[in-house]
This record gives structure tokens, C-alpha cells and sequence, in this order.
């Protein structure tokens, strides 16, 4: 219903079913056409998909989760994964240790940050690393390698890499803070002061444009957005896509031709129009 | 144990030197033949204080300077030895003792109250890690008197973390020992004393409100024996570490003082001494009583606490607080013992001049925030008046019954509190999980103490834990946050670019139009929803999210 009102009258919609705000800022969020959200404690517990409107409980409740969207499964660290088709928590792989992102997968893999250390899990096999990556931000998978947020030591942030091969270096540094990397298939965005840059694997040279973020981006194989400061704060997508409406749009969060965010405490959807 | 022994021994020699200046002070004042233990006590803490204060505002917060006063006050043991120590009988000696046992698992083990973490133990710390006061419009706390906090700024700088929440335990046990051996009440008084949650969870953790009783109920005493000198001196120290004993204050000099002439000259003296607290927030600009006064609105939304402020209200408010009251909520937020209350019956042998002072303590309180941790500043006058009938046997079975009644209530909640902390004092539990657990905004702070740059600023919306971190902050909380919001208001967009910090750490504000139903519609919005609304307005557009854990966020100003 909510569906054909959306594409009848092409605008974003209100979601109702996750009313609570979750504790960690970056959910509710999408993936896989499942919205993740959260129970009236901020812990996230439900899934809510956007096309067949099922709902799945999930059987541990968190803070925060990681996602494979390659295997559809969600890390919940020490609890194992949950698996999204059979719709069970599996014990393994899992993380014992205390994370200070969400753990990100592919494949099956799943890469990690701690305090000090970045990490790779796949079944019961571990690599570790010793680094100091800055809590919070997730790292992200760029074609087979990991990039992560690691601490300058200064109060500011750098982006290294872990390649196939188990070699730790600086990906992009300097006076600029590096935030935010996402990844999806070959390609990696990330916010880099006042532009976003975006590099393609095997390519030379990352490519950047000016932009003024809030936050956080979204990136899928079609698309990358985010929320963008001007007179109020509207999402903008680097193929020139913009939803400007009244008041802060904020947190935005893509799937195929959805797009996740919130308008003040309200969660929106919108689908993009099939080009 | 060693290192407990030695740290206890160390911190003794400090309640020494402040009986020596107190003894210092008597000579000063000529009142050389009070030689009370308590008295002594209390007036040195309150000369210990006022030296402290002024080695923080003139910025000669130097350890070869604190240890060399530390050893003057050892001159006053030289000069006049003698003391009337306390003497006991053995039960109400051995009670205290276990009184005091479980006020040590607060004092020693992991502060969580949330007094204790933005208030004092946090203006401890910051002043001695900065090594001078703090204060004026974005440190509104530091703005209070200070007499107290400046002591514990001292206990902080030599003994640690621990320091001023033993000092603080130590005081509140000289409070006990010193109304049940003046009243002569033994067992039975300090049953009465620490039956009710409201007091004797504060006896191991650090706040202001048993000092300040203890001083009050000294000022009392001294009055009553026509000390009135020092009875100034006392009364100048009860003002500076609470300002609500202000009605006790007044009913004490009302009723007790014999004629006009002297109550003026007690007045001017008592004035000309606390006039140093108004005088330095004129200094930095702010208003003379600052934070209590200063801001666009009232510095304390009375309606908010307590069952109603009606008629009806005020009358039923003698059971709501015995029936109704809770520790976790505005409805009282604490408990008291019906032990007290059966107490009451004993009132009706009190003479008239006893029972105004009581019935004008009640009316203050009343008047007040009608939190029942201000309600203990009464109970020492209770205990004391009703002291001699406490001996009658009938009357100490029902008392027991009252005790009984209400234990599970006021008792309860302490050993489930204790137990958890014994469990970290031992090991059993590890103390950094009990805090991440404990203190909201315990991981985000230590976050900021190890990652943040080092000469860089962070100010705390809506947090509480202060204490936490151990680098000068900005803000930090107070009555329902009125800094921040005032602050909002003030210079809407451009807050951050006024704010001398590049880092704000953000809680949540937990003003919800349910807890502020007295407010209009219109107050609602112009005080409350708009300044929230516009901070988190600024936060996306002149701030960068850098880190969030259990819901705390931590922005990086853009300026």
C-alpha cells in the first residue's frame, strides 16, 4: 500500500513500524531491503522488510550490529551471526572481543576493529593486527582489502589499509581528517574535510568533489549520498540527485531504489524513480 | 593493607592539623576555653577551607606551599593542647564502628552517584588538576561558594581520588558521634540517625549536605552556650557549603539569640564573612549569587519535586514524605524511616522555643525543592531535642516497630548498593566495567581523556560524569540544565563560535514535556524544546560526529 502511495505521489513517506529512536545514532538504517530497528530500550531487535513488509525478531538484542550483505547476515560479535534466509543465529563465526564498530562482511568475512588492534574472522580462523583504529566508525571492505579509520595520534583521523596480503598502510593521511570510509564491490567513498573522495580499486587515483557532509555516507553499487549543510540540511547524491524538502534530512541509507533516512524523529523512505 | 594503614594514618593527621586550626582560630576569636573536639573539628576545616580558597584565587596552589600550612596548623596543638575528646558507651560505640564499615565501602569504593561526579568530586579534581578556582558563566558550579570544595580540592591534590570521599565520610561520622554523645541519646539516637535511606546514604558519599548539617547543629549548640563568636564563625561555614541551611540559620538567630543588639551584630558579621562568595562572582562578571541566580528563569523548577505544591499538597506533606517518597524519582528522591516518625510523638514534651525551631525547619524545607536530602539537615536538631526520652523503654519499642516497619525500604537498597561495591573494593569485579556500567557516558569520557588532543576542550551537554575525565572541561550540568540552554538562547547560532572548546560531548537531555507539565505550552517551547532543537540544529551543521558509545556523542567543533 505504502509502496504504490510512494510511487503514486513521489515522495518520501513516513515508516511506522520503528517509532523508537535507536541508542546508536545509525539506526534505524537498510540492508538488503531489510529495515534494522530498534526496541523501545534503543537496542536493535527487529528487521522489517521493505517489500514483502515481513518482520523477523532477531534473537539477540544490541546496540549495534555488522552486516555481510554479500551472505545476507547480520554479526552480533559474541552471539554469532544471524542469518537473514533461515532466519537463525549461528554461533560461529564470532567475536569475543570487545568491538568499537560494527563488524563488516563479505563473503562470509568478517573484518573488525578494537582498540588496538584490526582483524579478520572467517569461521574459526583469526588474523589480527595491531593498529588504532578510532571507535565508532566501521571498517570497510575495498575490493579483497580492508580500510579503516586510524587514530593520527593528533586528535585527527587517517585512512589505512589492510591489503590481501596482510599489509597495513596509510591509504590517505595528511592535515585533513579522513572519516568514514564505505565500500561497496571495487568502489570506496569516503569524507575527507569539506569533499567526499571516491576510488575506484585498481585505479591510480581516488577522485574527490566538494561537499559539506553530516556525518555519514551511503554508497550501493548505483548510488552515493548523504546529507549535505546548506539553509537547512538536504540529501544530495553524487549523480545530482537531491531531496530537498522542509526541515534536516539526516542519516541516509541506500538499497537498490530505496532510500533510509530520518526527518526530525521521524524514519522516511523514499524510492528513487527507475531511470 | 599496608598501603590502606598508611593512607588512613596520612589522612588522620590531616583531621589533626584541622583541630589545630581550629584551636588556632579559638585564640583569634578569644573563645580559648572551648576545647570540644567537634567544634574544634569543624571550625578548622572551615580556616583549612578559607586558606585553601585563597590560595586557588590569588594562583599559589603550590605543594611546598599546602604542605607548609598543613604544618601550621600543627601550631595550634603547641599553643593549646588540651581537647575534650568523645567518649561513647560501648554498644553505641560498636554500632558506629559498623556505621562506619559500610560508610567506607561508599567512600572507597567506585563513585556513581550523580552529585558526587558533576558536582563534588568533579570541582575537586578540576580545581586541583588546574590549580586554581573555576567559575563564571560556562563553569556555573564553580560559582557556588566554595569554602568545602576547596578543602576537598586540597584532599584531592595529596590523597587521590579517594581523599576527599574519606575526608567527607569522616565528617559525617564526627556529625554522629557528635549528636549522640551531646544528646546523650546512645544507641538509640544513632538508630534514629541512620534509620532513614536519606541520611545514611550520604555518610560515605561525598556531597556537602552532612558538613553542613554538622555545622548547623554545632552553631546551634554554640548559641544555646552563648559562644556566639564562634557560633558566627559556624554559621558562616554552614551558609558556604549549603546555602539551604540558610532557614535553620535564620530560626536558630530568630529564636535563639537573646536580644536585637546581639542579633545584629551576629547579622554583620555573619554577612561581612560570606560577602567573599558574592564578591568574587562580581569579580568574573556574573551575577552576585551566581548560578543561583543570573538566568532568564528560576534556577529551580520547585514544582517539579515533591507530590504538588497546593494546599492540599503542603497538608498531606507530613505523610506523603513517610508513605510516598522515592529514591529514584522527584517525588521526595529519598526515603525516611518511620522510626522518625513514631519519634514524633516525643514533641509533644518539647518546649515552645524547641518545637518553632523544628516546625520553621519543616516550613523551610518545605518551601524548598522538598528533596529529603535537604530534610537531613533537620534530623541532628530532631535527635538531640528528643534525646533524653529516647532512654524511656516503652517508648524504644515502638520506635523499633517504626525501625522495623520501614527497614526493608530505607536499609534494603543500601546493601544491595554496598554489596556491589565490596565486590569491586575485593576484585571480584572489575571497577572499569562496574563505572562503564554505572555512570551513563562513562566510555564516551574516557574516549575524549585518551583521544582527544591534549590541549584541546571538551564542554559536556547534558552530561553529568565530570569527574570521569581528567582534563580541565567546560558546562557540564546543573539544574535542569539551564547553562547549556541559557547558553543557546543567549547566543543561538553563534554558540559554538563563543564556546572556548573544540569538542562537545553530548548526553541525552531527558526533558520530556510529561516531566515539565507545570510549564505553559509557550515556557515549554521557549525554554526547553527551542534551545534543544537549535543545539542539535548546530551540532549538524558546525560540528562533526567523531565517536558515540551507549548513546553519547562526541562532536568536533567546526570553527
Amino acid at each position: 500500500m505504502w509502496l504504490l502511495l510512494g510511487m503514486v505521489f513521489a515522495n518520501p513517506i513516513p515508516l511506522y513500524p520503528f517509532p523508537y529512536s535507536c541508542i546508536d545514532p545509525r539506526f534505524p538504517t537498510i540492508h538488503k531491503g531489510w529495515i534494522v530497528g530498534c526496541n523501545p530500550q534503543g537496542e536493535i531487535s527487529e528487521l522489517y522488510h521493505v517489500e514483502s513488509m515481513r518482520r523477523q525478531r532477531l534473537q539477540v538484542e544490541s546496540e549495534f550490529v555488522g552486516f555481510d550483505p554479500i551472505e545476507g547476515k547480520i554479526m552480533h560479535g559474541r552471539a554469532g551471526v544471524w542469518d537473514l534466509k533461515s532466519q537463525e543465529q549461528q554461533r560461529f563465526p564470532r567475536i569475543t572481543e570487545k568491538l568499537s564498530a560494527p563488524a563488516m562482511g563479505k563473503n562470509g568475512v568478517w573484518a573488525y576493529t578494537t582498540e588496538t588492534s584490526i582483524s579478520i574472522i572467517e569461521g574459526r580462523k583469526k588474523i589480527q593486527i595491531e593498529a588504532y583504529p578510532r571507535g565508532w566508525y566501521p571498517p570497510a571492505w575495498w575490493g579483497n582489502s580492508i580500510v579503516w579509520v586510524e587514530d593520527d595520534g593528533s586528535g585527527g583521523e587517517d585512512l589505512w589499509m589492510l591489503t590481501d596480503r596482510q599489509q597495513a598502510q596509510v591509504l590517505r593521511g595528511g592535515d585533513i581528517a579522513q572519516r568514514h570510509p564505505v565500500g561497496s564491490g571495487d568502489r570506496l567513498a569516503w569524507i575527507e574535510g569539506e569533499r567526499v573522495g571516491i576510488w575506484t580499486f585498481g585505479e591510480p587515483e581516488a577522485q574527490f568533489f566538494p561537499a559539506s557532509v553530516v556525518d555519514r555516507l551511503a554508497l550501493s553499487a548505483e548510488r552515493l549520498c548523504w546529507s549535505q549543510r546548506g539553509v537547512d540540511i538536504d540529501i544530495h547524491c553524487a549523480d545530482g540527485f537531491s531531496l530537498e524538502r522542509p526541515g534536516n534530512q539526516i542519516w541516509p541509507a541506500i538499497w537498490e531504489g530505496f532510500l533510509l533516512f530520518r526527518e526530525g524523529e521521524q524514519l522516511m523512505l523514499y524510492r528513487f524513480e527507475e531511470e | 593493607m599496608l598501603f590502606l594503614g598508611l593512607y588512613g594514618l596520612s589522612l588522620f593527621s590531616l583531621l589533626l592539623v584541622c583541630i589545630g586550626w581550629g584551636k588556632l582560630l579559638l585564640l583569634l576569636v578569644r573563645e580559648k576555653e572551648l576545647r570540644d573536639w567537634d567544634v574544634l573539628l569543624l571550625a578548622g576545616v572551615g580556616v583549612w577551607g578559607c586558606i585553601c580558597f585563597l590560595l586557588l584565587w590569588i594562583g599559589l596552589w603550590q605543594p611546598w606551599l599546602l604542605i607548609g600550612i598543613f604544618l601550621g596548623g600543627l601550631g595550634g596543638w603547641w599553643l593549646s593542647p588540651q581537647i575534650r575528646w568523645p567518649r561513647l558507651q560501648e554498644t553505641c560505640a560498636l554500632a558506629m564502628f559498623g556505621v562506619a564499615c559500610m560508610g567506607f565501602l561508599d567512600a572507597w569504593g567506585p563513585i556513581i552517584d550523580t552529585d558526587s561526579l558533576y558536582y563534588h568530586q568533579a570541582l575537586a579534581k578540576q580545581m586541583a588538576i588546574r590549580g586554581e578556582l573555576i567559575g563564571g558563566w560556562f563553569e556555573p558550579n564553580g560559582s557556588r561558594p566554595m569554602l568545602l570544595h576547596s578543602v576537598y580540592a586540597f584532599v584531592w591534590q595529596f590523597w587521590g581520588e579517594k581523599g576527599p570521599s574519606v575526608l567527607h565520610l569522616c565528617m559525617s561520622l564526627g556529625l554522629l558521634v557528635s549528636v549522640v554523645e551531646r544528646s546523650r541519646s546512645g544507641f538509640w539516637g544513632l538508630l534514629l540517625l541512620v534509620s532513614s535511606w536519606s541520611l545514611f546514604q550520604e555518610i560515605g558519599i561525598i556531597s556537602n549536605n552532612l558538613p553542613t548539617a554538622f555545622a548547623i547543629f554545632l552553631t546551634w549548640r554554640l548559641v544555646c552556650a552563648e559562644r556566639y563568636r564562634m557560633a558566627a564563625w559556624l554559621a558562616f561555614v554552614a551558609l558556604s557549603y549549603k546555602l539551604t541551611s540558610v532557614g535553620l540559620i535564620f530560626a536558630i538567630w530568630l529564636l535563639y539569640i537573646p536580644s536585637w543588639r546581639l542579633r545584629s551584630q551576629l547579622l554583620i558579621a555573619v554577612v561581612a564573612l560570606f560577602s567573599i562568595w558574592p564578591l568574587r562572582n562580581i569579580m568574573m562578571d556574573v551575577a552576585p549569587m551566581f548560578p543561583f541566580m543570573g538566568w532568564e528563569e528560576p534556577f529551580q523548577s520547585l514544582d517539579k519535586y515533591g507530590m504538588g505544591r497546593s494546599l492540599k499538597g503542603f497538608l498531606w506533606l507530613p505523610w506523603n514524605i513517610f508513605q510516598h517518597a522515592e529514591i529514584d524519582s522527584h517525588q521526595f528522591q529519598g526515603q525516611l524511616s518511620w522510626m522518625l516518625m513514631v519519634s514524633g510523638l516525643a514533641w509533644i514534651r518539647l518546649r515552645k522555643k524547641e518545637l518553632f525551631l523544628l516546625a520553621m525547619g519543616c516550613a523551610f524545607w518545605a518551601l524548598g525543592p522538598q528533596w529529603l536530602r535537604h530534610f537531613t539537615l533537620l534530623l541532628p536538631l530532631m535527635v538531640f531535642l528528643i534525646g533524653p526520652q529516647l532512654r524511656l523503654r516503652w517508648f524504644q519499642g515502638l520506635l523499633f516497630l517504626g525501625f522495623l516497619y520501614s527497614i526493608s525500604n530505607n536499609w534494603g537498597p543500601l546493601f544491595s548498593r554496598w554489596s556491589a561495591k565490596w565486590e569491586v573494593i575485593r576484585g571480584e569485579q572489575n571497577e572499569e566495567v562496574f563505572l562503564s556500567e554505572n555512570i551513563v557516558g562513562y566510555d564516551a569520557l574516557q574516549w575524549v581523556n585518551t583521544k582527544i588532543p591534549k590541549d584541546s576542550c571538551p564542554a559536556l551537554l547534558f552530561v553529568w560524569g565530570g569527574a570521569v575525565l581528567d582534563r580541565p572541561y567546560l558546562l557540564s550540568s546543573v539544574e535542569d540544565h539551564i547553562p547549556v540552554r541559557a547558553w543557546i538562547k543567549t547566543h543561538k547560532e553563534r554558540s559554538f563560535s563563543v564556546l572556548p572548546c573544540d569538542y562537545v560531548v553530548v548526553g541525552k537531555a531527558a526533558m520530556s514535556r510529561k516531566r515539565y507539565s507545570f510549564l505553559s505550552d509557550e515556557q515549554y517551547q521557549h525554554q526547553i524544546e527551542r534551545p534543544l532543537a537549535e543545539l542539535e540544529t548546530l551540532l549538524l551543521k558546525k560540528a562533526v560526529l567523531v565517536y558515540t558509545e551507549k548513546g553519547i556523542r562526541v562532536y568536533r567543533i567546526q570553527k
